[in-house]
């Protein structure tokens, strides 16, 4: 230990007080945009009022507020017994679905089939759907002035034209409509 | 209250600075692992004790980890119906390395999904990513281990078990955003 401030309580617990010492900058819940930034990116920006280092910054975000967009098939009564009714969930083509660059967070968007009849490649099956909400930034950037929170709802499609899994997104009040977050910080 | 340290700022605000106030150790994002290994745990691990300071109690952490690029590794059936509709079911495919985990040591262990002939598939229920502290029944800790990976609910035929899989690194959760808080912080 070569700083910092010891306090104690009665008992001889203590908690070195160092720049690692926390703060709650921002925290309550955010309803997210229903359209994409300017540069096709994501989210919400919120201002830190200085530049801090990664390390420095702590981002808790969850979504508390969703909704998915999907189409249910269902065959009908695929043996005759009245008691057999097999169903599959596809991509809505009504809805607005975007694909997201991992590494620049760039979306573009993604248009499901429209599940016409007699043509296999416009029935995009969805295996799962989960909403998803988090910090985002680009790879390569290291000192913050502000924090992007990101949400969406993702689906795990099977894109029936392209003949590729693909994860896809809806946004805003198709997709993560609200999410609840904190901001900490050190070294202030 | 009989001991702490009082800060006043000019509008009459106070903080009493007592050993149970949090400084923020560590965050930011990380690379996962690229693999996993039969027979050994799968973890980040984050060194919270770097110079040699005492163990941390279970209640003096917290840790919050959520995943950031996820992969899958699927495959769809579809089932022609009339040469008109394409009911879809999905299964695991078997491309990635799928582990089972023991929830109480960590330990990862081979599972192979049963591609051989089509009764045997392993049907898929869902498919989400997932990140957290992997404490392992442990209550104090020197580092913290943070597992992360896609998280397949599935029906092994084989077995006629419904299971919990996962694929990790670059088969799974490639990356993760975390905050490490601590209590009575002892470091610096």
């Amino acid at each position: 230990m070569g700083y910092g401030l010891k306090v104690y309580d009665s008992s001889g617990k203590y908690s070195t007080i160092t720049v690692k010492i926390g703060k709650i900058l921002s925290s309550g819940s955010l309803t997210m945009p229903d359209s994409l930034n300017a540069d096709n990116t994501y989210g919400e920006d919120i201002s830190l009022g200085a530049t801090y280092n990664e390390d420095e910054i702590g981002v808790i975000v969850y979504p508390t507020k969703f909704v998915f967009k999907a189409s249910i098939v269902t065959v009908g009564d695929v043996d005759g017994s009245d008691d057999v009714y097999p169903f599959s969930w596809y991509a809505d083509d009504n809805a607005t679905y975007y694909t997201k660059n991992p590494t620049t967070g760039v979306m573009t968007p993604w248009s499901a089939g429209s599940l016409t009849v007699g043509s296999s490649d416009t029935w995009d099956g969805i295996a799962s759907a989960f909403p998803v909400a988090s910090w985002d930034y680009p790879d390569t950037q290291t000192t913050f002035s502000e924090v992007r929170i990101w949400a969406a709802m993702a689906y795990i499609v099977y894109d029936a034209s392209d003949n590729a899994l693909k994860t896809v997104y809806t946004i805003g009040s198709s997709g993560v409509k609200e999410v609840q977050y904190m901001i900490f910080l050190r070294g202030t | 209250m009989s001991y702490g340290l009082k800060v006043k700022d000019g509008s009459g605000n106070e903080l009493l600075i007592t050993p149970d106030i949090i400084s923020l150790y560590d965050g930011g994002r990380v690379v996962m692992p690229s693999s996993g290994t039969s027979g050994s745990t799968y973890q980040k691990t984050i060194d919270i004790t770097p110079s040699g300071e005492s163990s941390y109690d279970e209640a003096d952490i917290g840790v919050l980890a959520t995943p950031f690029i996820m992969n899958v590794d699927l495959t769809v059936y579809n089932l022609n119906v009339d040469n008109d509709f394409w009911i879809q079911s999905w299964f695991v495919n078997n491309s990635f390395s799928f582990y089972t985990r023991n929830e109480s040591t960590g330990i990862l262990t081979t599972w192979v999904p049963d591609k051989s002939t089509p009764t045997a598939y392993d049907g898929l229920v869902s498919v989400y990513p997932i990140a957290f502290w992997d404490k392992r029944e442990a209550s104090s800790f020197d580092e913290i281990n943070i597992f992360a990976g896609s998280s397949y609910l599935v029906y092994d035929q084989s077995d006629s078990v419904y299971r919990t899989v996962y694929t990790v690194g670059s088969q799974g959760v490639e990356n993760i955003n975390y905050v490490i808080f601590l209590r009575h912080y002892q470091g610096d």
